[in-house]
């Protein structure tokens, strides 16, 4: 007798499982949960492009309606991975689109996106939904024209952050006068000017709108104009917020802004001028996200401008603080580690946290840690490299010590600072359930690298920049590189015989060398300035620009650059 | 890359740490060092602790000498005869196709023997304690940004457009700070009117001679080296690219220049 769930039953079962961590859990059972789960995943996410084959993903999963991918590593945002690099969209797109059509969903991060690829996936996919662009590159406004033309059914169009070669603000009238689906737009990286009546006609048709995020040159006098066609938004990214307005067009826009009941997310603001501050009182008990890193006219958030936040805000969630550029030249500085830990203290669901200063001590950091044990991700860059705690000359280890003690819950942190091994210690006994670790100038030996990789049981992404270690931990830990994602390690002090017998030793692992001279030039000793390594089960890929080297599995070979352009 | 000591170079082989050895000079030493373009990344440090005199720490108000030269204005170490020098470089990969030595030269020298009109930046990292001799106290920090590639970790894009250039504005008594892009004016006049808007005052009748004379009220910048200067006295194209900011002077120190001048 068959002793095995009906597939019917299993594939009901399976439809209440929704993390693809469970997901791949339930496929690793035994062969029939595998084919069961294969042919119910709908959203696949695949965290490196480089990491499994397109065609394979196509193949595997029959239902897939959306799909996610990374390509470059995360310090490519600050020009540690060269142009052309790699992390094409191409192969994925053309490998969908012949196999499957029904995919609704594309969001793509880090990756050069190519007006081709924006066309293919427009004429392609019939009722494509959602396209989300994150820091990718490559494309042009022609490119937007296309998805927005085409794609009748579109709900969601969603440019964060990405560089885009502007042609002009013609790709918004492209939206059919049809099309009421909308629900997020988001082209806040665009420079050019829209015209405002295709704007107000795209939200007056657009009854389910939740996200907007206008750019910069949509200035604040037609800003009215377009909350009151859209007092539904729960997300709203501001254009400029400096133009002066008379009394009468400030009382309108207030009440505009007042009328957004729904919102929870606030960005842009650029250029805010601080005597239209109070205008934005009235939405901040309901915040849960606050993003002022546009907001630099006026060096506008200092600690007392934190402080305000702590008092107002106590729904915010998220908070990123960026530097303006004369922070670094600045010697009074108003921003200090005392704003943070004001707003540590005010806002209870305060759960993640990017914070730039440029100084710190181990003592805010206790109370910081103290006060929110809820974070989950914390991001702290104190700006000048190797900076102890300026009270006491100490290092900071004390400090992130008291974070990864109390933070139970963390699953993203960046160090900053003067830092020795012990900090290192700390993290790798404490912070369980940490996936992404951001260290730079820090550690003193080898015994850093060691303590993370044999202590931090969830790790997936370690970057690492400018730090005085190498081949002995990594080589010891090499079974653990395959248990992440990926690592990078630049400007440290690993050889090019060690990543040689890493990448013998470890089958599954590609490790790419990222260097202007031939590491074959070179002897064994010298050390190598970049390296990738990431798991695969793709091999090593076939699109690596000159100064990228994949190393070859066998020794003789050495390196090998397989290249088909 | 080379370094040129006294007149003489010398080679630092890359990739490697190294201890250059400066001696204590006289009064009037100085040093000038790499292009402003120089990043570093790369695991060998450059620490410079150069000597400086007091006597020579500051330029007057009103030298605008175009050839200005670079001082720095750090403390030297208190107990030690001799400044160590270790260099940090490496090329960047902005230039992976054209090594350009001359971008790392690193020259100390006497006055007078610098040839560059380019304004030439300090550009160093404090090196890891663990990598100097332990007993080295620490030293003040360094004065001038350091210049590393990918630091601080903010994304390029949302750094200084370079078709924005933004200077922070003060007027003595006024409650807030203003910044202006300094590329939306073309020249003095509109500069001083725009100010006179935002801050609703009058200035003087500017003259070479007697700067502005009559309202009480000085228009000053800092320029890319740390001196304040008058608005005005350089060539407008000069003062744009290198005013780091402004600050409007008034009351009675404005008075006490204003006749000083």
């Amino acid at each position: 007798m068959d002793r095995r769930f009906p597939f019917k039953v299993l594939e009901h079962i399976f439809s209440f499982v929704d993390s693809n961590e469970d997901r791949n859990s339930v496929s690793l059972v035994c062969k029939s949960w595998f084919e069961t789960e294969r042919r119910t995943r709908k959203r696949v996410f695949v965290g490196n492009c480089y990491a499994v084959s397109p065609l394979k993903v196509a193949r595997r999963f029959p239902k897939m309606r959306s799909l996610t991918l990374k390509g470059k590593p995360h310090f490519a945002d600050y020009n540690l991975v060269p142009d052309g690099w790699g992390g094409y969209a191409w192969p994925w797109i053309e490998a969908m689109a012949a196999r499957r059509p029904f995919l609704e969903e594309i969001r793509l991060k880090r990756m050069v996106v190519t007006d081709e690829c924006l066309e293919k996936i427009a004429a392609s996919f019939r009722d494509f939904k959602t396209l989300v662009l994150t820091s990718c590159e490559g494309f042009s406004t022609d490119g937007i024209a296309a998805i927005a033309s085409t794609c009748r059914k579109l709900r969601d169009l969603e440019l964060r952050e990405c560089i885009v070669d502007d042609l002009g603000g013609d790709w918004l009238s492209y939206f059919p006068e049809t099309s009421t689906s909308l629900v997020s737009i988001d082209f806040s990286c665009l420079d050019s000017e829209v015209k405002l009546s295709d704007l107000e006609r795209l939200l007056s048709r657009s009854p389910n709108l939740k996200s907007l995020k206008l750019n910069r040159s949509v200035t604040l006098d037609v800003l009215e104009s377009l909350l009151r066609r859209a007092p539904q938004l729960v997300e709203l990214g501001t254009g400029s917020f400096s133009d002066e307005l008379d009394p009468e067009e400030i009382a309108k826009l207030t009440k505009a802004l007042s009328e957004l009941k729904q919102l929870k997310s606030l960005s842009g603001l650029w250029d805010l001028l601080p005597e239209y501050i109070p205008l934005l009182y009235s939405l901040c008990p309901r915040l849960t996200s606050l993003n002022l890193s546009y907001a630099t006219v006026m060096d506008l958030i200092e600690d007392k401008g934190l402080k305000t936040v702590a008092l107002c805000c106590k729904e915010l969630r998220e908070l990123r603080v960026f530097p303006s550029g004369a922070d670094l030249d600045e010697t009074d500085v108003t921003l200090t580690e005392q704003g943070l830990v004001s707003v540590s203290e005010g806002c209870p669901k305060l759960e993640s946290v990017l914070y730039f200063c440029v100084q710190f001590t181990n003592a805010a950091l206790v109370s910081i840690a103290k006060n929110r044990p809820n974070f989950r991700c914390f991001r702290l860059c104190v700006m000048e490299p190797f900076a102890p705690d300026y009270r006491t000359q100490q290092p900071l280890d004390e400090g992130f010590k008291a974070i990864v003690e109390r933070c139970k819950d963390l699953r993203r942190l960046s160090v900053s600072g003067l830092l020795t091994d012990k900090a290192f210690e700390y993290i790798g006994v404490h912070a369980k359930k940490l996936r992404m670790l951001s260290i730079a100038f820090a550690g003193d030996s080898d015994l850093m690298l060691h303590h993370l990789l044999s202590g931090c049981q969830s790790l997936k992404k370690l970057e690492i920049r400018d730090c005085p270690f190498g081949d002995t931990a990594l080589l010891e830990n090499a079974a653990k590189l395959e248990t992440m994602r990926s690592l990078w390690m630049s400007s440290c002090f690993v050889s090019f015989g060690a990543c040689k017998q890493l990448s013998q030793k470890m089958p599954r692992l590609n490790v790419e060398v990222i260097d202007e001279h031939p590491p074959k030039t070179r002897p064994d000793s010298s050390p190598v300035e970049r390296i990738y390594i990431y798991r695969t089960v793709a091999g090593p890929r076939l699109d690596t620009p000159e100064f990228v080297w994949t190393i070859h599995k066998s020794p003789e070979v050495g390196v090998s650059r397989l290249s088909i352009r | 890359s080379r370094v040129h000591m006294d007149g003489q170079s010398v080679y630092v082989p890359p990739l490697s740490p190294c201890l250059i050895l400066a001696s204590h000079a006289p009064d009037n030493f100085y040093l000038s060092s790499f292009y402003p373009n120089f990043y570093a990344s790369s695991p060998t440090f450059i620490y410079l602790s150069p000597l400086f005199s007091s006597s020579t720490k500051l330029t007057n108000k009103k030298n605008h000498n175009k050839n200005k030269r670079r001082i720095l204005r750090w403390k030297p170490h208190k107990n030690i005869l001799i400044n160590f020098l270790i260099l940090k470089k490496t090329m960047t990969y902005e230039k992976v196709n054209e090594l350009n030595l001359k971008d790392t030269e690193l020259r100390l020298g006497l006055p007078g023997t610098e040839q560059a009109k380019e304004e030439q930046e300090v550009s160093c990292v404090r090196s890891n304690k663990r990598q100097l001799q332990s007993d080295n106290e620490e030293e003040s920090t360094p004065p001038t940004k350091t210049q590393i590639v990918g630091w601080p970790p903010v994304r390029s894009y949302r750094k200084n457009n370079n078709s924005v250039s933004y200077v922070k504005v003060s007027m003595d008594g006024a409650p807030y700070l203003r910044k202006i892009d300094l590329k939306t004016y073309k020249n003095y006049p509109e500069l001083l009117k725009a100010l006179e808007n935002m801050f609703k005052f009058t200035i003087g009748e500017y003259s070479e001679r007697e700067g502005y004379k009559g309202s009480g009220v000085i228009p000053t910048y800092e320029d890319k080296d740390g001196d304040w200067m008058l608005v005005g006295d350089v060539p407008w194209d000069m003062f744009s690219s290198s005013c780091k900011r402004l600050r409007i002077m008034k009351g009675s120190d404005a008075l006490a220049l204003d006749s000083a001048l």
